[in-house]
């Protein structure tokens, strides 16, 4: 049966509720924040004479009003609001509250901050330079690197330069805080982590967790950007709360949320590779170099993620990767989508086409030579892959997009094209991702499940619903574990007073981490409510506790409790009892009595009708200090072919067809689980090809809004998008069989970037090298690879 | 005729009169502080992502309902319309059934930017239905909804959705909304002109030329308001804020378009949309290159007189109006007079108007059969993007179509204001069209341009622009012979 989004119906009636469609309190202040305009500098003074005259001015906040200024979700490296040294463009520096919601840029306009500049860095290569970092190398290596690459046949090397990308959630950073009695704060925040949240506002108003509670109804969008960076703009609006003892509202505008705001890291890889004549990849050094903006944020994780990415799909025995994050003058950039995943498979998927230019042969004959399979198993990490469908994601999509045909074609029009006519590009890339967080302990969930006596269900976890469909998953599990219609359980809004220590709803695990502590919670129900409708098989129903009204002349129905379990897709033993559409029934006396009535029965007998469920990912253990071991539970893998055309007019790429198919395992909602695979996947086209992040020589992000940054448009999708789903039922690690899904596709895109690469290559002047353009391939670097003369001659007309 | 205080419209139905400082709020505000009708998102607030996307009906007239952009429309310039937002779509407690396919389809995930694109949805489907339509193709639904950005589904599944309304089944929401009683009030409302001042602000909305010419006088350095897409955004993004506004929309000659063998005449109030159509069949190279220019909710709102009037180097429309002979004509108190395009811009983002003068109307020609004209534009994005360079070629050939008559070469992106060519058009027309030479025309170019870099490009990325345009027009008219 096709279930629908739970928000569905409220979004397309605009009834859904967002931040700052909250009604207004009568007394409630509206923040805005002033910030930086300065890359690195000193604060020499804050003239804030001109804004107190406005009638609409209440205060103004300095970091002096908080308790504790560091925050920080690694390292607590980064101030809320600036002392004395601003970092980058957009660092917070002053809190303004105001009485109207319209007079905040007006009065943001009246505060004079004065700066002495010091020397920024604002490249990768200035930081190697400056020896500026965040954390050491790491390395990560398998085999013997430098000795295999010595007796290889063949060795490439070269590098790549992979740029940001913006979330450009459409709800831009958003919190609404609510003093309540005796110092306690209500926060309202579109973040990913409502524990973060209320951490970081308990530790910054100088409360104790038990003062704060964070809630998250849902969030429009996030991406990873609501990971880490939604917890100051939450810390602001509690602070004003908290002191001014009114409600306050803190809701970005887009230009403003993109300035603050980090983007996913830019990196620069350097690479050598060894390779036999055959194509098979011998040894592989890599060398990860990430922008980390001013402050640690999630970048030294990110790097980890990247490093543990490099092999993507491919089994190559020696490696010795080593990474590291530098410390520059932009925003701190953070998670988003793919996690450093992208930035590492595009470094692999780009060394594979080049070694393919190298050796005159086709880039798939090179991937499929490669490929896990057989005994060539183990990463570099050294986590076998196990369940492995990679071999058959090859051979079902090289045949099903009728590669080999479309190869000739293309080839055969790209060398007889005249020159105002597309060259055409190809190319067949995949995906391997690893699904857990690899820091250790973030890998558990917990969930609180309260049937109510009209037998419809609430159920509460960590998981944040930014559209991802986590809460539909996780009601379709319960659901499912109690026979009852999904149009009977509410998965109610994220609160920290309701579950506790939660993780971030991110690394894809949303569904897994929650709906498994929601089925472990609803099970242990379901176990004793299976005793109860067991008992009231044998009882004469005239005798049922509904029917002697309360008089106490029955004895009650005694359950215990189901042992401790830890494993969602254990069976609970429910003694020949079955819970399905609404009834719970006796499979061999068939007698039956509908959901509802047994828990009003069980209510009467006193049979607890809530419970909280645990849940902890088993048989991790990826040692970072070793850089080995089981980093991930499984790996969700797909495979795309990506046909594009380059304009040789203006370098325009335009996505001709893509053919994706991807291993999910045994989807619990296939309907949403495709809307994530088109969605990551065009949200990914747009970073390899559109989406150009321009900073000014100050390290000010000018294209701030949509009007000058461009995420992909209805227009900008493949004339032709197949999507397929491989069927398989093996990955019996994961509650019910399924795979995380949230940030896989998107790593397909980078065949769009490939195949722009590939479409290039077939030009007279790259016959023998590869055109290593930058990713993203926009207009202007596709017509400078491809017209290198034209802007040597006419662009150098003055 | 008396003036109101006041600016008067239908909200899902309802009458409403603002007054004050709120008829000089964004739409999008009005109704999601003021009205709190939350079901309208704002993202952008410069006209980019269709989140805010309302529908307004226009009172009098028989066209249908069209998308706007409601966070750049001033509140001010709806006076006399019908609006209607998403959160009236729900009739008796149940889905329209664009709402009902976007379920179907899983259309929303994250929901930000649903309710925009089930309004730019809706849009599509009452001008379909108008037009007689049975069935929406790929095309049209990606067409409608170039305005409209969602960062979660990669649409598809909102393309999905789109193809898949039954326009056989749907029935107009109109009739629900606008009522004799409504558009007779619209109608009697519409007569009075508005004037009104608030916190020291005034806003004005005058229904004759003269009135605009007298208000212009009386009160120099007040900003006239047309579509207001642009000045929307600038208000919006802090950059201005008008203390006196003259808004065009109740001057009902101002709304007026004609048709004279060639030239077509166009007032200062239509629309890009109105233009679109009434120019379908005449100039099917102009009006299919207003396709990727904008978007429907920006072309129901933008005038073409604005975007000549704005005079930013890359506004899209204004290469071809260089090329096609346009005539500007300006009203002031002092009379009326006309002014050649070649003429109208100084400098970057100024014009060559005199104090208190005012655009009414444009004139501009349409090829015929021995005009060969071509528009090029290049950006980062395809659709709904600011160009890096755009250009516009016309070629009027002799019969024997071996030498140009005229040439006309106009590039917009490679200086302070969209230029002619006048070296490379001076060396085409001095050549034969069967064996010009190609190379020193490109050279000429060359001289021609003077781009600078920014955002969108570097000023090598638009000499090349620039070259490769012409090369390729070069070579089409080559063919011609």
């Amino acid at each position: 049966m096709k279930i629908p989004h739970d928000s569905a119906h409220t979004h397309v009636s605009g009834t859904s509720e967002y931040i700052d469609d909250r009604a207004a309190h009568f007394d409630e202040v509206f923040i805005g924040v002033v910030f930086s305009t300065e890359p690195h500098a000193k604060i020499l003074s804050i003239d804030s004479s001109k804004l107190e005259k406005h009638p609409d001015f209440i205060t103004l906040f300095t970091y002096k009003d908080l308790s504790h200024n560091k925050w920080g979700s690694i390292f607590q490296d980064q101030p809320l609001i600036a002392e004395e040294i601003v970092q980058f463009v957009g660092e917070p520096v002053v809190l303004i509250a105001s009485r109207d919601r319209f007079s905040v840029e007006a009065l943001k306009k009246l505060v004079t901050i004065k700066y002495q500049p010091l020397k920024p860095i604002l490249s990768i290569d200035d930081a190697i330079k400056a020896n500026s970092y965040i954390g050491d190398e790491r390395t990560i290596q398998s085999g013997d690197c430098e000795a295999a690459l010595q007796k290889c046949d063949h060795l490439i090397s070269g590098s790549v330069v992979i740029r940001g990308a913006d979330h450009f959630y459409l709800e831009s950073q958003a919190a609404v805080a609510y003093p309540l009695e005796d110092n306690q704060i209500e926060i309202h925040s579109s973040s990913q982590h409502s524990v973060e949240v209320q951490h970081i506002v308990a530790h910054a108003l100088g409360l104790d967790s038990k003062d704060v509670v964070c809630i998250v109804k849902r969030i429009g969008g996030a991406f990873g950007g609501k990971e880490s960076q939604a917890a100051p703009f939450a810390a602001f609006a509690s602070l004003v709360a908290h002191k001014l003892k009114r409600p306050a509202r803190l809701i970005l505008t887009k230009d403003d949320d993109m300035i603050m705001t980090g983007k996913r890291n830019p990196f620069q890889n350097e690479y050598v590779a060894g390779f036999n004549r055959d194509g098979k990849i011998v040894a592989l050094k890599v060398k990860l170099r990430s922008d980390g903006g001013a402050y640690a944020d999630l970048s030294t994780a990110i790097m980890e993620r990247a490093m543990l990415h490099c092999d993507n799909a491919y089994f190559i025995p020696n490696m010795l990767i080593q990474g590291r994050v530098c410390k520059t003058h932009f925003h701190p950039h953070t998670a988003f989508r793919g996690f450093g995943g992208p930035q590492a498979v595009a470094t692999i998927e780009k060394i594979i086409e080049q070694i393919a230019k190298h050796l005159d042969k086709d880039p798939l004959e090179i991937r499929k030579t490669n490929v896990y399979q057989g005994n060539n198993n183990v990463t570099h990490y050294g986590q076998p892959v196990e369940n492995n469908v990679l071999p058959e994601l090859f051979d079902k999509l090289e045949t099903d997009s009728d590669y080999w045909n479309r190869r000739k074609i293309i080839k055969a029009h790209n060398s007889n094209r005249k020159w105002n006519e597309p060259l055409l590009g190809l190319s067949l890339t995949a995906v391997k991702f690893g699904i857990s967080f690899t820091t250790r302990f973030l890998n558990q969930g917990n969930a609180l499940v309260l049937i109510h006596r009209d037998g419809t269900v609430q159920v509460s976890t960590g998981a944040t619903e930014m559209g991802q469909g986590v809460n539909t998953r996780i009601a379709q599990l319960v659901s499912e574990a109690l026979g009852i219609s999904i149009l009977n359980t509410r998965v109610m809004p994220t609160r920290t007073d309701k579950n506790a220590n939660t993780s971030p709803t991110a690394a894809s695990a949303g569904t897994d981490l929650n709906g498994s502590a929601a089925v472990i919670a609803t099970n242990k129900i379901k176990f004793r409510l299976a005793q109860v409708a067991r008992n009231l098989f044998v009882t004469d129903p005239a005798l049922y506790a509904s029917k002697t009204g309360g008089l106490g002349t029955q004895a009650e129905v005694e359950v215990t409790e189901l042992p401790h379990q830890t494993n969602p897709n254990k069976e609970v033993d429910t003694f020949g009892i079955e819970f399905k559409n609404g009834k719970v029934t006796d499979s061999k006396t068939k007698k039956s009595i509908s959901f509802e009535s047994l828990i009003n029965e069980a209510y009467l007998n006193r049979v607890s009708l809530s419970d909280y469920g645990f849940y902890r990912v088993a048989d991790l253990g990826f040692n970072k200090l070793t850089g080995k071991g089981q980093a991930f539970l499984y790996f969700t893998n797909g495979t795309a072919v990506n046909e594009v055309s380059v304009s040789p007019i203006n370098g325009e790429v335009k996505i001709l067809r893509t053919d994706i198919l991807m291993d999910l395992g045994r989807p619990i909602n296939k309907g949403l689980d495709l809307g994530q695979v088109t969605g990551g996947f065009i949200q990914g086209a747009g970073w390899v090809t559109t989406e150009n992040l321009y900073y000014d020589s100050k390290g000010k992000l000018l294209s701030h809004s949509p009007s000058t940054y461009k995420i992909p448009n209805i227009q900008d999708t493949p004339r032709e998008f197949n999507v397929n789903l491989l069927e398989n039922l093996g990955n019996d690690k994961n509650v019910r069989g399924t795979k995380a899904v949230g940030e896989p596709p998107l790593l397909l895109s980078i065949g769009v970037w490939t195949a722009v690469n590939d479409a290039i290559s077939h030009l007279p002047e790259y016959e023998k090298k590869y055109p290593s353009i930058q990713l993203p391939a926009t207009a202007e670097v596709c017509l400078r690879a491809i017209q290198p003369d034209l802007f040597k001659t006419v662009g150098a007309n003055k | 005729m008396k003036s109101r205080d006041y600016v008067f419209f239908y909200l899902n139905g309802k009458p409403y009169e603002v007054r004050g400082s709120d008829v000089f709020l964004p739409l999008a505000d009005y109704l999601r502080v003021r009205a709190r009708l939350t079901g309208t998102k704002i993202v952008c607030a410069e006209g980019d992502c269709g989140a805010c996307s309302v529908l307004r009906g226009t009172s009098g007239s028989s066209e249908a309902l069209e998308p706007i952009n409601s966070c750049i429309a001033t509140v001010g310039i709806l006076d006399g319309y019908h609006l209607i937002t998403v959160d009236a779509l729900v009739e008796n407690e149940t889905l329209s059934p664009i709402q009902k396919q976007m379920i179907e389809c899983n259309g929303g995930q994250c929901g930000f930017c649903t309710p925009g694109f089930v309004v730019a949805l809706t849009g599509l489907a009452e001008k379909k239905c108008k037009e007689g339509c049975k069935s929406l193709s790929v095309q049209d639904v990606k067409n409608a909804l170039t305005g409209n950005l969602c960062r979660c589904t990669g649409y598809q599944p909102i393309i999905d959705a789109g193809v898949g309304i039954d326009l056989k089944s749907y029935s107009s929401i109109s009739k629900r909304f606008i009522t004799n009683e409504s558009e007779k009030a619209l109608h009697l409302s519409k007569k009075s002109p508005i004037e009104l001042t608030a916190n020291g602000r005034k806003w004005f909305s005058p229904t004759s030329v003269s009135e605009v010419s007298k208000l212009l006088k009386k009160y120099p350095g007040s900003r006239i308001l047309s579509g207001g897409t642009d000045l929307g955004v600038q208000i919006n993004k802090g950059k201005t804020l008008p203390e006196i506004v003259i808004d065009l929309h109740l001057v009902r000659e101002l709304h007026e378009i004609s048709i004279k063998k060639n030239r077509v005449r166009i007032g200062a109030r239509v629309s890009l949309s109105t233009l679109r159509r009434k120019l379908e069949t005449e100039s099917k190279d102009f009006s299919s290159f207003l396709d990727i220019f904008a978007s429907p909710q920006i072309k129901n709102m933008a005038s073409i007189v604005g975007n000549l009037a704005n005079a930013s180097p890359i506004g899209d429309t204004l290469p071809f109006l260089l090329v096609s002979e346009t005539t500007v004509f300006v009203a002031s108190s002092g009379g009326k007079r006309s002014i050649s395009i070649d003429k109208l811009w100084t400098g970057y983002r100024q014009l060559s108007l005199k104090k208190n003068e005012w655009i009414t109307h444009i004139e501009f020609s349409i090829p015929g059969k021995s005009d060969f004209v071509k528009l090029y534009k290049s950006s980062q994005r395809k659709d709904l993007d600011i160009s890096a360079v755009n250009a516009a070629f016309w070629v009027s050939m002799n019969s024997s179509k071996k030498s140009a008559n005229t040439s006309r070469l106009a590039f917009g992106g490679v200086g302070a204001t969209p230029i002619r060519a006048l070296k490379t058009e001076k060396a085409l027309n001095s050549q034969s069209l069967v064996d010009f030479n190609k190379q020193e025309l490109l050279d000429t170019l060359q001289k021609d341009i003077s781009p600078l870099s920014d955002l969108r490009g570097s000023s090598e990325f638009r000499r090349v622009l620039g070259h490769q345009f012409l090369r390729d027009y070069l070579d089409q008219v080559r063919k011609l012979q």
